[in-house]
């Protein structure tokens, strides 16, 4: 957790970076996932070109599966029902049809022919909006000896916990303006 | 780390000789119940009182108290407003609570508990039928 959080976002970061300062100058715009293969192709010939179709189908596959799961344990966690993927599905019934159910709707919705980069724009900007609604009773229930016992948040944490609420506030109140003042990046 | 801060003051409505008082909306709404075996069964969707009519004062020598949990799709009121029947609600009787923690442990087995029918319901006819749906995760 400690490495690959911030190994992840600086990559991520990286990525931003480059192509603000590599690809924008040249009025170059990467639109859409079928863009990045062109490059490589062309470089490294086929070889290249399978290891890159190799790495989409990983990136796919793996978002995939992670918001499917993560739309399962969220509903299941809510109403309390038996969940989890170390259950075989007979025994998590409600998490199972629940994801299947989620699939199906996310296929749909790409079904629809809507531009999936603009969904994904728009899902992480609501995403940063949601964000504090669920780090706050995180922060509250870290306040809960209760639950907590021992590892209880103290003055220390909970001053860094204030911090960076203060910042995910910022973000989630910034996210819908900056969305329309910037007309998500088109 | 330091410790937990506990209140400086003792909050009035929870004074109990026992030092055990409990809030029914903090400690028991929205816990989740685990059946015998640590199955997860539901959340605590409302509980039913006994002892206690509507409008009328509350008898503090004969305290109401809570008879049984009652689960149902207690989201679509939420959203939508309103009430539910006392038709639509499963009951799960007092008697059943084991412990009261951070969960609620109950003395049935999920398979018994008439709360879960939707659970056994999905599972034996649609995830049942799906081919692997038995298949355990190793």
């Amino acid at each position: 957790m400690f490495v690959g959080f911030p190994l992840g976002g600086m990559l991520s970061l990286a990525i931003a970076a480059c192509a603000a300062v590599v690809l924008l100058p040249e009025a170059v715009e990467v639109t859409s996932l079928s863009q990045l293969v062109l490059p490589v192709a062309q470089a490294g010939g086929q070889l290249a070109l399978a290891f890159v179709i190799v790495g989409i189908l990983a990136a796919t596959f793996g978002a995939a599966l992670e918001t499917t799961l993560s739309s399962g344990y969220t509903l299941a966690q809510f109403f309390g029902w038996s969940w989890g993927k170390f259950r075989r599905p007979r025994q998590a019934a409600r998490f199972h049809l629940a994801m299947m159910i989620c699939l199906l709707v996310g296929g749909g919705i790409l079904a629809t022919g809507v531009d999936p980069v603009m969904v994904t724009e728009v899902s992480v900007v609501f995403s940063a909006v949601a964000l504090p609604l669920t780090y706050f009773p995180i922060l509250v229930v870290a306040n809960d000896p209760d639950y907590m016992g021992r590892e209880v948040n103290g003055r220390i944490r909970n001053a860094l916990a204030v911090v960076f609420l203060a910042v995910i506030l910022v973000a989630a109140v910034a996210a819908i303006p900056l969305m329309i003042a910037t007309g998500m990046g088109s | 780390m330091s410790g937990a801060r506990r209140p400086s003051k003792p909050l009035d409505w929870y004074r109990d000789p026992d030092g055990r008082g409990l809030d029914a909306r903090l400690h028991l709404l929205d816990r989740q119940m685990l059946d015998r075996d640590g199955v997860p069964v539901s959340t605590v969707d409302d509980a039913e009182l006994d002892g206690v009519e509507l409008g009328e004062p509350v008898d503090h020598d004969h305290p109401p108290t809570v008879s049984a949990i009652l689960v149902g799709a207690a989201v679509l009121p939420r959203i939508f407003g309103g009430g539910m029947p006392r038709s639509r609600w499963a009951r799960i009787g007092w008697e059943q609570v084991a412990d009261l923690d951070t969960v609620i442990e109950l003395r049935e087995s999920a398979e018994e508990i008439d709360a879960v029918w939707l659970e056994r319901w999905i599972r034996d006819r649609v995830i049942a039928r799906i081919p692997g749906g038995s298949h355990d995760p190793e």
